[in-house]
């Protein structure tokens, strides 16, 4: 019975234009508005140029002899080369500075100093730079110091893990900053799965529905039934996942990565997850159809929300305030998958992700079906 | 004694402050059509709903094939066939997929279901709109599909809850001959109705119901018994005296005379030769009159005896 029933919902869920727009057309309009929009971003963030930034020698810079040797170094010229740097007076700096034509500049005193306007990739970089330096710096002191018959095998190790650092600095992949809008809209294809999740709930309380009613009096067991819906739910939003995703890569061009299978992987669990979120919403109470689909949508796209789908950098602002709450905003699970996969090297937050994607759905199911579990209706 | 299919004792089942059912007793034997005559809003929807396990009650009982019945009766459930009130179909399945989704249900066996499937099809003659999705058919036709989605897995007992509410003359009849076809062929029906004629057409036993309450039961013959009228006398008159009206008024078997707008009523409670005798006085009097109708009481006069209302207010 229950591939019966599969079988024939799954034939009523592809034909219901309604769930295909929204699940399969929306995002793809959505992606091609993203791709048009970018534009010029995403293409000239292809290739990575070198962060533009002042150097500003004080009279106390002569401690900071090391920084400029580095500094030097990583302007390089040449496909590895990092920095553009210019030495000008501080007055020029900020002149320069404000009129954007560098991202920050170097203020050597004592030590390091880094001025920049506003918060950025290069700007991270720059920083990034002069962090590791003064890190450096002050390992070098305290060998001198305690162990100074080290200090050959110290700079070797050193001026090595720069140069790796300046290979890795931004993944293996070359991350795109615009990209993750792209995880962000994928996450949302994945969460409107809650559309199809309703639709199972609705379709297993006689209360709600008569279609439900209809398989209440029948000898078809209710949890068999509502497995059967879900799991129609659950295959058609990953096939709305697999389109979206194809028409990014195939037609948009846009590379999401190269681990095909850990991103679908991933796409499954969050299809699982949004699906059950839609089942759960549709559980509750005796709210009417149209007021769960209303919070169905706006749950969706609270989540989306805050993992970066309007503002890029949200998820960020999230991690920094209230860093349990991209731990279970579902979006920002799956999205975070996909981040990992094309920044880390290790799979450690992907599979963090993925796991809490699946334990947040069990007890999503866990608690639909507690609720619907109830035999007899006290109206109809 | 015949074998009771359905017995109901004592049901009671509030809406809060509603009184739905109130001490409702029901008995549905093997082999007939039973039903349950009265106006919207009288509990027979609640009644069935309590009987198939979908509405929690305050009080009573309820065994359906000698066993109680609860959510999970699905030995029961799989002898009963349902026709809700509203067309509860997929909007997205031809009419032969919706047939064979719900039969489904009920059926594992391919084989059968696709036998079962063919002869529901054929049965509410939709073999012309096999492929058409539920959209596309008419609402007299949207009907038989429902009918048809209710009953395919030849079920033992039909529940069928006003099937034919906005369905044009032409599917009614089709659909109650269809009932009475299944009745022919073993099926024991339960059929929910305010439309009189209907019940009076295909009903052995009918049970009469007002506000949550049973008031009568039996055949039809057997509540007309029970109301005083037995006859129902209209004539055309233009003029009428007041000693005339007094004088048919004192005829044996009348109980009530009314004269409005030209129109003699008179009520017999018995008697075979009243019409020829209020005739016999007019003309004796010699007042002219014009169209006569005699008619027997329906369900609607029981209904209005009963109750002091019509079956449709």
């Amino acid at each position: 019975m229950f591939w019966h029933l599969y079988k024939y919902y799954f034939k009523a869920s592809i034909r219901n234009k309604s769930a295909i727009f929204w699940c399969f057309a929306f995002p793809l309009i959505l992606a091609s508005l993203f791709y048009f929009g970018f534009g010029n971003l995403l293409n000239d963030s292809e290739e990575l140029k070198a962060v533009p930034v002042a150097i500003v020698e004080t009279k106390a810079a002569k401690g900071a002899e090391g920084f400029k040797q580095t500094a030097e170094e990583l302007s390089k010229k040449g496909e590895d080369q990092l920095l553009k740097v210019q030495y000008t007076s501080l007055k020029k700096a900020e002149k320069l500075l404000q009129e954007g034509k560098i991202d920050g500049f170097y203020t050597l005193g004592d030590n390091v100093r880094l001025t920049v306007k506003e918060n950025g990739i290069n700007q991270t970089i720059l920083k990034e730079v002069s962090d590791q330096y003064i890190q450096m710096n002050n390992m070098v002191r305290q060998t001198i110091k305690e162990h100074p018959e080290g200090m050959e095998k110290l700079v070797k190790a050193m001026s090595q893990n720069m140069v790796e650092n300046q290979q890795i600095s931004l993944g293996n992949e070359d991350a795109n900053m615009m990209v993750q809008y792209f995880y962000a809209l994928l996450a949302m294809v994945c969460l409107y799965g809650g559309f199809m999740g309703l639709q199972s709930a609705l379709h297993a309380q006689a209360n709600l529905s008569d279609i439900a009613a209809r398989k209440a009096v029948s000898p078809a067991e209710k949890l068999k039934s509502t497995a059967a819906d879900f799991l129609v739910g659950v295959t058609v939003q990953f096939l709305a996942f697999l389109v979206a995703i194809g028409y990014m890569w195939l037609v948009l061009k846009i590379d999401l990565g190269s681990q095909a299978g850990f991103i679908l992987l991933a796409g499954f669990f969050g299809c699982f997850t949004g699906v059950s979120i839609g089942l759960f919403i549709g559980s509750i109470g005796r709210m009417s159809r149209d007021t769960k689909s209303g919070l169905n949508i706006g749950i969706s796209m609270f989540f989306c929300f805050f993992s970066g789908l309007m503002v890029g950098n949200m998820k960020d602002i999230v991690e920094k305030h209230v860093p349990i709450f991209n731990r279970i905003n579902p979006a920002a699970l799956i999205t975070d998958c996909f981040y990992s996969l094309n920044i880390y090297d290790d799979l450690s937050v992907y599979f963090r992700s993925c796991i809490s994607l699946i334990i947040i759905s069990v007890l999503l199911c866990l608690g639909s079906f507690f609720m619907m579990r109830r035999k007899k209706y006290a109206s109809i | 004694m015949e074998q009771s299919i359905i017995e109901i004792k004592n049901l009671v089942k509030r809406y809060k402050d509603l009184l739905a059912l109130d001490h409702l007793n029901m008995e549905v034997r093997k082999g007939e059509v039973f039903g349950l005559l009265g106006p919207n809003g009288s509990g027979k929807t609640t009644a069935i709903n309590c009987i198939l396990g979908l509405l929690s009650y305050d009080k009573g009982e309820i065994r359906v094939f000698g066993k109680p019945m609860e959510a999970d009766s699905y030995e029961s459930k799989r002898e009963i066939g349902v026709v809700m009130q509203n067309v509860a179909v997929f909007n997205e399945l031809t009419v032969i997929e919706n047939i064979d989704y719900f039969c489904g249900l009920y059926v594992r066996d391919k084989k059968e279901r696709k036998r079962l499937v063919e002869e529901a099809v054929q049965f509410v003659e939709l073999e012309e709109f096999r492929k058409f999705y539920p959209p596309k058919l008419s609402g007299g036709l949207l009907r038989r599909l429902n009918i048809a989605c209710g009953i395919a897995h030849k079920p033992k007992l039909i529940f069928l809850d006003e099937p034919t509410v906005a369905v044009d003359p032409q599917s009614r009849n089709k659909i109650l001959e269809g009932i009475l076809e299944l009745n022919r062929q073993g099926a024991t029906v339960v059929y929910t109705s305010h439309y009189m004629e209907e019940v009076e057409r295909i009903c052995s036993r009918i049970l009469i119901m007002d506000k949550g309450r049973p008031l009568a039961t039996g055949t039809k013959e057997e509540l007309k018994q029970m109301i005083k009228m037995g006859e129902k006398i209209t004539v055309d008159v233009s003029d009428l005296k007041r000693e005339e009206l007094q004088a048919i008024r004192n005829m044996q078997h009348v109980f009530q005379v009314d004269y409005t707008d030209g129109k003699l009523y008179v009520q017999c409670s018995g008697g075979s030769h009243n019409l020829v005798n209020v005739l016999g006085y007019l003309s004796e009097r010699e007042v002219s009159f014009g169209r006569v109708y005699s008619e027997l009481p329906t369900l609607n006069d029981v209904f209005l005896e009963i109750t002091g209302k019509q079956l449709r207010d």
